[in-house]
């Protein structure tokens, strides 16, 4: 099965106890009930309105019942599966596997041949997707960065065409601000798979909206994952306040204000399309106030991503969280203690999909050798999580008795056996000797991880999509450029 | 019939079995294939594959030491057919004596360089650990190697290798065997001190030291 594995997970992480969980859970209710979230969408007001809501249109702003909240998280679709171009790559949000995504929607790129920083072309999605698709530890491909050299109003659309041309895995996306524009991506989807029927039976695509902290969502967002929802494409909520600037300082506090706008979102899908899919998801990376930045590779938010996880499954709906971010401004040493420090715990925490891999400055730029480097830590996250197994053969008493003292266990048939099962192996970490270092260069991390990248780059082709469809897909693009031209 | 008993012995090599590489050999001979056919066209070619292996990052150390055990092991069974001319004239690219130096008890490094030196092709004559002073000299005259490699991996311990070699040049040996030493407290420093002939930073490094060694200057 695709993925990391969680029963072989021994270790586990929670950073909520139950009671926590319900505190948060009671108090999101109270801020639906009596503070309330303002939509900026006449038609989900409406159907809010119809179900039994007070709404104040001039304020664009609804108050919800807790019946109504509860009654929504009750008709979510509780396992979802992700399809892949290639059915291998198929992930099953089932609560039993964790998935690693590629970060998204960046809009700087250290330019791999000549190291400078640039805004995000195209081909940088093209040449990221293909060094996913090569790497075991990226489940899931998102969009790494905008084609900002396509016009803006069908950039979203060439994204998704690079993203489907040059990975056989699942795609998710989280651009998208209209209705109108959705429709196109879920025809483009459906041009691969035969048709929108079949997409509803496997959705190669998914679409994560994210709410406007505190406390509201933008109409076009929500309404444009309604879209989605219809096609029978999975939809994501994210809530992302900055701890202490749009959100309350205190963690709890940010989480119920996360919370609050995602269940929001999930009351609205649901009385809309019940039983569709949704992908849960909140953050509270603080606000950092000397810098005036987001720090996503702080400690704030690896626990609130953690936290989050077991929100969702509190509410048994599948999560997606953020997990190795870091606000360093390029690849090396925070970019890298922070990527490990904000990754584990939504590992050990069991998340189902952890998105961050591959983007530095948090979440803004994309950097080629970080993606490779991310790949790296997971794998020696997911062997962490996987403890220590203790039976007969681990115990190897046989091979000691054998061996005996003054010995050595290299060319025993048990060390073969297990090697690879008890052993994380390096792909990227240089473990050599320092003369054979220094022989070949004395390299840092992250010139190694440029090698690798180039290396992969050189080498690696996904299978390439039928030629009928990447005409097909050029035509929805070009349709749409006339058509979302005026909006 | 030879063709194939040799490629499943280098396969028996290559597949890390080490019962299939005793078991083959036993076969071979009561075949009739000659046992230094046997070492040269079926274990050795599987080793040195496995050592490609290795060297090119596919294969682990584990997987390099089965495979040299399996021979060392299937050696055990085809040596003693092999007539003494014939094993004067077996091929090994040079005799090489190791072991850790009196009062250290690391045999790990030692024994990995051992390995390597073997799948690079020499005869490898390892003494074991806390070997004395004496013992390497005694031995030394005893098979005449070309080289004598000494680990160790302690600084107190370390100072022996300057020990045998003072005694190498006392007794005229010099001229006849080269010296390289190793271990994580030496270094080409050390080496330079001490008058050894050459210096492994690794067991790597160790093989392509004791090649250069064994060229005819």
């Amino acid at each position: 099965m695709w993925g990391f594995p969680r029963e072989t997970q021994r270790i586990t992480f929670s950073v909520l106890s139950k009671d926590d969980l319900e505190a948060i859970h009671w108090a999101t209710l109270d801020v639906l009930e009596t503070t309330g979230v303002r939509i900026y969408s006449e038609k989900c007001l409406k159907t809010l309105e119809e179900a039994g809501c007070t709404i104040n249109h001039e304020q664009h702003s609804v108050l919800i019942p807790s019946h109504l909240v509860e009654e929504a998280l009750r008709k979510c679709n509780r396992t979802i599966r992700l399809c892949a171009r290639d059915p291998k790559y198929d992930a099953n949000l089932d609560d039993r596997h964790v998935y690693i995504t590629s970060d998204g929607n960046g809009t700087e790129t250290f330019d791999l041949d000549t190291g400078q920083r640039r805004p995000s072309k195209k081909d940088d999605i093209v040449k990221s997707a293909i060094i996913s698709d090569a790497l075991d530890a990226v489940h899931i491909y998102w969009p790494m960065v905008s084609s900002q050299d396509v016009p803006s109003h069908i950039r979203h659309l060439h994204d998704l065409e690079a993203s489907l041309a040059n990975t056989e895995k699942h795609v998710t996306f989280e651009t998208t601000m209209h209705p109108k524009e959705a429709q196109y991506q879920i025809e483009m989807a459906a041009t691969l798979v035969g048709g929108r029927k079949e997409l509803r039976r496997r959705p190669l695509i998914s679409s994560l909206h994210c709410t406007s902290a505190p406390l509201q969502m933008h109409g076009g967002c929500l309404e444009a994952a309604l879209e989605f929802a219809k096609a029978g494409v999975p939809i994501m909520f994210m809530g992302m306040p900055q701890l202490g600037a749009t959100g309350p300082v205190t963690l709890a506090g940010s989480m119920v204000v996360s919370n609050a706008e995602v269940l929001s979102c999930i009351v609205v899908t649901q009385l809309t399309y019940p039983g569709s899919s949704v992908v849960y998801s909140g953050s509270g990376a603080a606000f950092d106030m000397k810098a005036l930045m987001r720090a996503g590779g702080g400690p704030e938010h690896a626990l609130t991503c953690a936290a989050f996880g077991q929100l969702s499954r509190y509410y048994g709906i599948p999560s997606i969280v953020g997990g190795f971010v870091s606000t360093a401004k390029r690849p090396g040493a925070q970019a890298s203690y922070e990527k490990l420090t904000s990754g584990f715990p939504a590992v050990f925490s069991g998340c189902d999909m952890i998105a961050g891999i591959g983007l530095v400055n948090d979440c803004t730029t994309l950097a080629f050798e970080e993606l490779v480097i991310d790949a790296e830590i997971a794998r020696i996250v997911f062997r962490l999580a996987q403890g220590i197994e203790v039976n007969d053969n681990t115990l190897a008493l046989n091979v000691i008795r054998k061996v005996g003292p003054g010995g050595n266990f290299l060319a025993e048939r048990h060390t073969l056996d297990y090697l690879k099962k008890e052993h994380f192996i390096p792909e990227l970490s240089d473990r050599r000797s320092y003369e054979s270092w220094l022989k070949d260069g004395a390299k840092d991390i992250v010139k190694r991880a440029r090698e690798k990248a180039v290396a992969i780059l050189h080498k690696h082709q996904p299978k390439p999509l039928e030629k009928e469809v990447q005409r097909e897909l050029q035509d929805i693009i070009s349709r749409a450029n006339s058509d979302l031209a005026e909006h | 019939m030879k063709e194939e008993l040799l490629k499943s012995l280098m396969d028996a090599v290559t597949g890390y079995d080490v019962d299939a590489a005793v078991k083959l050999a036993e076969e071979a001979l009561r075949a009739g294939v000659d046992p230094v056919d046997a070492i040269q066209d079926g274990l050795a070619k599987g080793v040195r594959i496995v050592g490609d292996r290795f060297a090119a990052g596919e294969a682990f150390l584990t997987e390099l030491m089965i495979a040299a055990e399996a021979m060392k092991q299937a050696m055990a069974v085809l040596e003693p057919a092999i007539p003494k001319r014939a094993k004067a004239a077996k091929r090994a690219l040079g005799k090489i004596l190791i072991g850790t130096v009196e009062g250290d008890i690391h045999d790990i490094g030692k024994s990995i360089v051992g390995t390597m030196l073997t799948v690079a092709g020499f005869e490898v004559v390892d003494l074991g650990v806390d070997v004395s002073v004496e013992k390497f000299i005694n031995k030394t005259k005893e098979v005449e190697p070309d080289i004598i490699g000494m680990s160790a991996l302690m600084t107190t311990t370390m100072v022996k290798m300057k020990d045998v070699i003072k005694i190498l040049d006392a007794d005229g040996l010099r001229k006849k065997v080269k010296v390289m030493v190793g271990g994580a407290p030496t270094s080409k420093e050390w080496a330079r001190e001490i008058d050894a002939d050459g210096h492994g930073g690794d067991a790597m490094e160790a093989v392509e030291v004791a090649k250069k060694l064994i060229e005819p200057s």
